[in-house]
């Protein structure tokens, strides 16, 4: 990364006798690149992290890319049509007009298998790097005054991804795909009293017995509404950081140079846009392309010619969502009997309140927490550097309970692969005295059962976020007691916000 | 567009605030400005319910030509007293379709008319399963047990997935791990299911060689149960 460093208005860098390239000054006097907008100030960052939101917007844009290739291809009809392609397994069977040009896509057209699993990485990296991407700015501490805003932008985009995520693993109508919108049909339909509405406006006709018109709703929706939305709210989000610039990590000031004080706000200090960050954000592009491709090419996910087309009399044994969505099928599964089930269910007009409870409520707080958490944990004055995790005992601790409790969540949701696991321990830890016996107090024997390993699951998915908290906490406190030391970024807003006074 | 050019904070460099109105407004406009303010807040909530209107006449729109259930099946009537257990192929299921107490299952469908199963896109799938006569008890409704055989309905009370897979000698929805006894009314014994699996009445045909329904299921299927 480039070491130059940008403290002064653009117009004093962009002097032409500095420059040294000829294309640079041909291009400036036709372009003026010395515009201030070129020269917007990218941050310096030791780790790269600052890179995330990057892969993101790369990952998004290889999503738009290969998903128009896909839907060149693919059908949204749920008609029965004879396969007459080159899966051997279904020559000559009925299959779903959907399901068979998934097949024609991914075995009957050049170059297909490799775009469409690229599109299906892609959209792993999507939700995970915007997931990171959020950790990021959440432990340094980014999100606070005056970034809210963009803060709540970037909420809206990671759950809107994850809705996209929903809406395109419908569309190839297989088993596992006709099962998840089934459970997500099934969910919307718990919201009391507008449930109902609110199916019919989503899906367009009861799943799955109306597949045939959900199905191209669903399509709609995947390719066009929601990256319309995803993609304007992209432009919002990086509007916001043009405008509020960056945060600025430590240890970027060249003090020794003459730059600014290490904690003056008034400066803005990094590498500018162009030509610098541009040669970054190209080396993030092609990385981020190549390592799709990559993934793509050894790592096959989707192959639903194992799975077979939807089946709506049957649910496969290992159904499962991608990951993304795993903590809500966890919650799905370990949330408990909701005592006087039958009369709070009258009163809402009929609804199953535990499915309610799990796949409305649950995800529902966990996501307004994270949507208002810059109002939470708010500071009074402009702070415009990163905070160190260390020096933040509390944000910290939440932060890192929140992970704890989403990890937990997912194994919730992977319970039946928690007691194989556990059934395998149980077996090994049988002979041993102690622990033996510890074990088939809680446990049985081997096999252990999905049903065995609920109520641990249950209980672990309080427990262990909330003890990792407080750990965290707990030591975040005494060693900011120890060292005396206080967030350096906070401190350097407040003085900037008294020195105005 | 101004980026970079901040050397100076943020506040210093703001253009000044644009000033209000020039000239204090008079004590007597008071009046004059109390009626302007109203009639605006009256325009605003008169434009707000226009456009909330148009809009709520988009979403009826919308929901008005979604295309609802294309079936009128209920499950008061997908069986009735007298309707066909049929399997996935439309051929009528005979007492020797599961061997006698060995507590396996099969899926099948009420027969359509003029033959064939109702499949109704996994709705009115039926969970038929054969224990000895005498391993079923209360809640079960022994009355609509014949020959050893139960059927319940496949549709899972909590997320409307298909129950098909066991669990030892019970049910289990691979969904979300819900678990129903058959031996016991498909009584909720394991997971998020709030309610017991529907238990569909049977009997023999007065021939005395086939299964066919004696009445509806007893309740609901699926989740929720409300309709």
């Amino acid at each position: 990364m480039s070491t130059e460093t940008e403290q002064q208005p653009a117009e004093g860098t962009a002097s032409e006798d500095e420059n040294p390239s000829r294309v640079y000054r041909w291009l400036d006097d036709r372009l003026d690149l010395g515009d201030t907008f070129l020269g917007k100030a990218f941050p310096e960052d030791a780790y790269g992290s600052f890179l995330l939101g990057e892969v993101s917007l790369f990952t998004f844009v290889i999503l738009v890319l290969t998903g128009t290739f896909l839907g060149l291809i693919y059908t949204p009809s749920t008609t029965a049509v004879e396969y007459t392609g080159r899966v051997a397994a279904y020559a000559g069977t009925e299959v779903p007009a959907a399901f068979a040009s998934v097949l024609q896509i991914t075995y009957g057209t050049r170059f297909g298998m490799t775009l469409r699993m690229v599109h299906h990485w892609a959209a792993f990296l999507f939700v995970a790097a915007m997931g990171l991407h959020m950790l990021r700015v959440f432990f340094a501490g980014s999100y606070r005054n005056p970034r809210e805003l963009n803060w709540l932008v970037g909420t809206a985009l990671i759950f809107l991804g994850i809705l996209e995520g929903f809406l395109g693993y419908a569309l190839p109508f297989d088993e596992y795909s006709a099962t998840a919108t089934g459970i997500g049909y099934e969910i919307a339909g718990t919201i009391p009293f507008i449930g109902e509405q609110l199916q019919y406006l989503v899906f367009g006709g009861a799943w799955p017995a109306a597949s045939e018109t959900v199905i191209p709703r669903l399509f709609f929706m995947h390719v066009f509404l929601v990256p319309l939305v995803i993609g304007g709210l992209i432009a919002v989000h990086m509007f916001l950081l043009v405008r509020q610039k960056h945060t600025e990590q430590k240890g970027e000031r060249h003090e020794s140079d003459g730059g600014p004080d290490s904690d003056d706000q008034s400066y803005v200090v990094g590498t500018p846009l162009f030509p610098n960050q541009a040669m970054v954000t190209i080396v993030v592009f092609l990385m981020t392309f190549a390592v799709l491709f990559l993934l793509a090419a050894f790592f096959p996910v989707q192959r639903l010619p194992i799975w077979g087309p939807s089946d709506p009399t049957s649910t496969p044994a290992n159904v499962g969502p991608d990951w993304y969505f795993m903590w809500v099928f966890g919650v799905l599964k370990i949330i408990p009997a909701i005592p006087f089930h039958d009369a709070i269910s009258s009163a809402l007009g009929g609804i199953p309140v535990g499915e309610f409870v799990a796949g409305v409520i649950v995800p529902g707080i966990i996501a307004t927490v994270l949507a208002l958490w810059p109002f939470i944990d708010y500071s009074k004055n402009e702070v415009h550097f990163t905070a160190d995790p260390l020096d933040r005992p509390f944000p910290t601790a939440v932060g890192v309970g929140a992970i704890a409790l989403i990890v937990m969540l997912s194994m919730a949701g992977m319970n039946a692969t928690v007691a194989t696991v556990v059934s395998g321990i149980v077996h090994w830890a049988a002979p041993i005295p102690v622990l033996g016996g510890l074990f088939t107090f809680v446990f049985t024997q081997p096999p252990v059962t999905t049903a065995e390993v609920t109520l641990p699951l249950q209980v672990a998915t309080v427990a262990v976020p909330l003890v990792e908290g407080v750990l965290v906490y707990v030591m975040l406190a005494r060693r900011k007691k120890r060292k005396g030391i206080e967030d350096s970024s906070e401190a350097a807003a407040a003085r900037a916000a008294s020195q105005d006074d | 567009m101004s980026t970079n050019d901040d050397t100076t904070t943020a506040e210093a460099e703001q253009e000044p605030e644009p000033e209000g109105e020039p000239e204090q407004i008079p004590e007597r406009d008071t009046l004059v400005e109390t009626r302007r303010n109203a009639a605006k807040l009256f325009a605003g909530i008169a434009g707000s319910a226009a456009i909330g209107s148009f809009a709520v006449n988009g979403l009826v729109g919308v929901d008005s030509a979604a295309v609802k259930d294309t079936t009128t099946l209920t499950y008061e009537t997908m069986y009735v007293s007298g309707t066909h257990l049929v399997d996935q192929e439309g051929n009528r299921v005979g007492l020797d379709a599961i061997p006698a107490g060995s507590g396996e299952m099969m899926t099948v469908f009420p027969e359509a008319e003029g033959g064939g199963a109702l499949t109704a896109a996994g709705q009115t799938a039926t969970l038929l399963i054969r224990f000895e006569q005498d391993q079923y008890a209360e809640p079960t409704n022994l009355d609509g047990v014949v020959e050893g055989y139960a059927a319940y309905s496949k549709v899972c009370t909590h997320a409307g997935c298909q129950v098909s897979q066991r669990d030892g000698q019970d049910l289990l929805c691979p969904c979300h791990q819900s678990v129903f006894d058959p031996l016991n009314g498909c009584e909720v014994v394991g997971g998020p299911a709030p309610r017991p699996l529907p238990q569909l009445p049977i009997g023999v045909t007065e021939e005395g060689d086939l299964l066919m329904a004696t009445g509806h299921f007893e309740a609901p299927i699926g989740a929720g149960g409300g309709e």
